[in-house]
């Protein structure tokens, strides 16, 4: 749970003095009487016990944990319902990419989770102090569709009358500013057009100045999925290298849902032959859950078998006999890429701005009803 | 403030004051007649005359009248009256209210019974004369305040024959106290008593209390938020109690609140005129 102001913690620091109040308050008063001697059987019956602090106190500390809580922790009301961290962005949509789009996105928000949010979108909130843009429009997904296109989901918040449009490369497509979220189709590049292995996917203004950019590798990586700690393992990497000449291959450690190294292997993409995809799993032959089923498994690890050069050698020779029997590596994305079911987004994911009450709203009532009871057990001298 | 103002202000002499006339004059076929003679001074005014002394003038009378005026010689009424006051720690717990007030209440049904003739002893000490009456206002000033119990009591109470006691004490006297009465129950034409409840008594405040006992010291707590109706039982309870114990030594009692407002001497010597002891 994120807080938009953790400053307002300090506030705890008045439960010392309602301790010190609420004990001096309920302490029994000294009462002097000429005789004690007829009341001695209703100290009998309702005991001389006194707790140092009485129930009042505690339940006064809950409701000011409650306030405090409240005035500290994310409100729905305080800004846009949804924000995207450019960097964070990128991180999000190239994890996109590398584990299959649209079935996973991470939405980095300052706002409370949305109600009825897909599966495979981690929503992520930050705290509003550390959120200094101010981007209101975001690429949730992309995957590519048919006929050489690729499908891009957006959204947009707010009611900015600007109109943006999303671009792929030198490909715009103008977005109507009257619509909170939907899926354009830019057409695949051509790949001589592309200098790097990477595309850019890019929210503009209408002015032209980029609003957000999505970053992913347009090659789809070959994935390799090691055993833990593995992604140190670099006689892999030089191994897939040896098989695919003019291959770059990049371990980013921990990178998937599940923590687990991955090892990917970016090719140019004028030299790839059609890298349908590698996996190969180890020590289980099932890829993990997110990712493409594996056409390529090794029984077991190679580097743990056999010596370095003959592991090596075996990556090799099964890496060039998987390659051969692939098709060819110019044949639309659409066809390689992973098949899964695009990622269903509700009409309307926002929670309601104005809805009553929200989380900051429900802790400063209860905060408040327990103040309440507080005093009345007071009075009552508990 | 010096106790004397503190303890008898003007106030309080003039509400005695009121209750004497009224006492005086009364109401139709209410009424008590001075009966002139030569043994004490009487409460009737009259013109000063050859052979009366200077010590004779009413000082304050004949302020007001701007003439000298002198009491009227009555003949001596009233045979003698013991006050004896419950000086025990009980009658202060709180405040000195009851101290107060018993010694206030002291002093007027002395300056009363001697005002009719009578002759008084207030703890021990008697009293007759033209100037007992400031002389018993004198010894009530002195007495220390109240301490220790009522054990000692039925140690001290000594009186004459054939003389009517009255009494002032608090709810909390023990069985000690009243069985002190036995001995001279009959020998004495009557013995009233008065107990003075305290507001504070009445009405405890609604609060976990730790009451403590005035006189032992002991300790208990009492949670009068959400008990309070058992606190009035047992007061209740304690008077009633006190009520059969003083029957059963021949003591007619008589429970008094003392008014809330401690300035209010009216109200307070009404407590006097209920009691009939003077």
């Amino acid at each position: 749970m994120w807080f938009d102001s953790p400053f307002s913690f300090f506030a705890l620091l008045g439960l010392i003095p309602w301790f010190y109040w609420t004990s001096r308050a309920t302490r029994p008063r000294e009462w002097l009487v000429g005789s004690i001697e007829p009341f001695l059987h209703l100290a009998a019956k309702h005991g001389n016990a006194r707790r140092r602090w009485p129930l009042s106190a505690w339940l006064g500390a809950l409701g000011w944990v409650a306030i405090a809580t409240s005035l500290a922790g994310p409100r729905a009301a305080s800004g846009p319902p949804l924000q995207i961290q450019g960097n964070q962005a990128e991180g999000v949509m190239r994890q996109a990419f590398d584990e299959g789009a649209g079935r996973f996105v991470q939405i980095v928000s300052t706002q409370p989770q949305p109600i009825s949010l897909p599966p495979r979108v981690e929503w992520q909130i930050i705290p509003g102090w550390a959120n200094d843009f101010a981007d209101r429009a975001a690429i949730l997904s992309v995957r590519p569709a048919s006929a050489g296109r690729w499908a891009i989901h957006w959204a947009k918040v707010g009611s900015s009358p600007d109109p943006f449009f999303i671009s792929l490369l030198d490909h715009d497509v103008r977005v109507a500013s009257s619509e909170k979220q939907g899926i354009v189709y830019l057409p695949h590049p051509d790949k001589d057009d592309i200098r790097s292995s990477d595309l850019l996917f890019e929210i503009k203004r209408s002015n032209g100045k980029p609003w957000q950019s999505a970053w992913s590798t347009y090659s789809l990586p070959l994935p390799l999925f090691l055993l833990p700690h593995a992604d140190k393992n670099y006689e892999w990497r030089d191994a897939l290298e040896a098989a695919l000449p003019g291959s770059r291959a990049n371990i980013f450690g921990g990178l998937t849902m599940h923590g687990t190294p991955i090892l990917t292997i970016r090719t140019d993409l004028q030299r790839v032959k059609a890298p349908a995809g590698l996996a190969i799993a180890q020590p289980t032959p099932q890829a993990p859950e997110g990712f493409l089923t594996a056409d390529l498994i090794f029984d077991g690890d190679p580097f743990e078998q056999c010596a370095p050069m003959d592991a090596a050698a075996q990556v090799a020779k099964e890496v060039r006999a998987w390659m051969a029997t692939t098709p060819d590596g110019n044949r639309d994305p659409s066809d390689w890429w992973p098949v899964t079911e695009p990622a269903v987004w509700p009409e309307n994911i926002w929670p309601d701005p104005d809805a009553w009450p929200t989380q900051a709203n429900a802790f400063l009532l209860a905060g408040f009803l327990l103040f309440g009871a507080a005093f009345v057990l007071m009075h009552r001298g508990r | 403030m010096t106790l004397q103002s503190e303890l008898f202000p003007p106030a309080f002499f003039r509400a005695l004051d009121a209750l004497a006339r009224r006492r005086v004059q009364g109401g139709l076929g209410n009424r008590q007649c001075p009966r002139p003679g030569r043994q004490v001074r009487g409460v009737e005014h009259r013109l000063i005359s050859r052979g009366d002394s200077f010590r004779d003038i009413d000082w304050r009378a004949s302020a007001r009248q701007d003439d000298f005026l002198v009491r009227q010689p009555e003949e001596e009424r009233g045979g003698h009256l013991v006050i004896w006051l419950d000086r025990s720690a009980s009658q202060a717990p709180q405040n000195k209210q009851r101290d107060f007030a018993q010694r206030r209440l002291a002093y007027a049904a002395a300056w009363l019974a001697l005002e009719s003739g009578a002759s008084v002893q207030v703890q021990g000490a008697t009293f007759s004369g033209s100037q007992a009456a400031s002389q018993v206002q004198s010894s009530l000033l002195a007495m220390p305040p109240p301490h220790g119990n009522d054990k000692t009591f039925s140690m001290s109470l000594a009186p004459m024959s054939n003389s009517r006691v009255f009494v002032l004490t608090d709810p909390w006297a023990g069985a000690s106290y009243w069985s002190s009465f036995e001995p001279f129950a009959q020998s004495q034409k009557a013995i009233s008593s008065v107990i003075l409840v305290s507001p504070e008594e009445r009405h405890p405040p609604s609060d976990l209390l730790e009451m403590r006992d005035a006189e032992s010291g002991e300790l208990i707590q009492i949670d009068l938020v959400n008990h309070r109706a058992g606190y009035f039982d047992a007061f209740e309870q304690q008077l009633n109690l006190q009520q059969a114990k003083a029957a059963s030594v021949g003591v007619r009692l008589q429970v008094s609140d003392l008014p809330q407002d401690t300035q209010d001497f009216e109200a307070l010597l009404q407590i006097i005129e209920a009691s009939h002891v003077v």
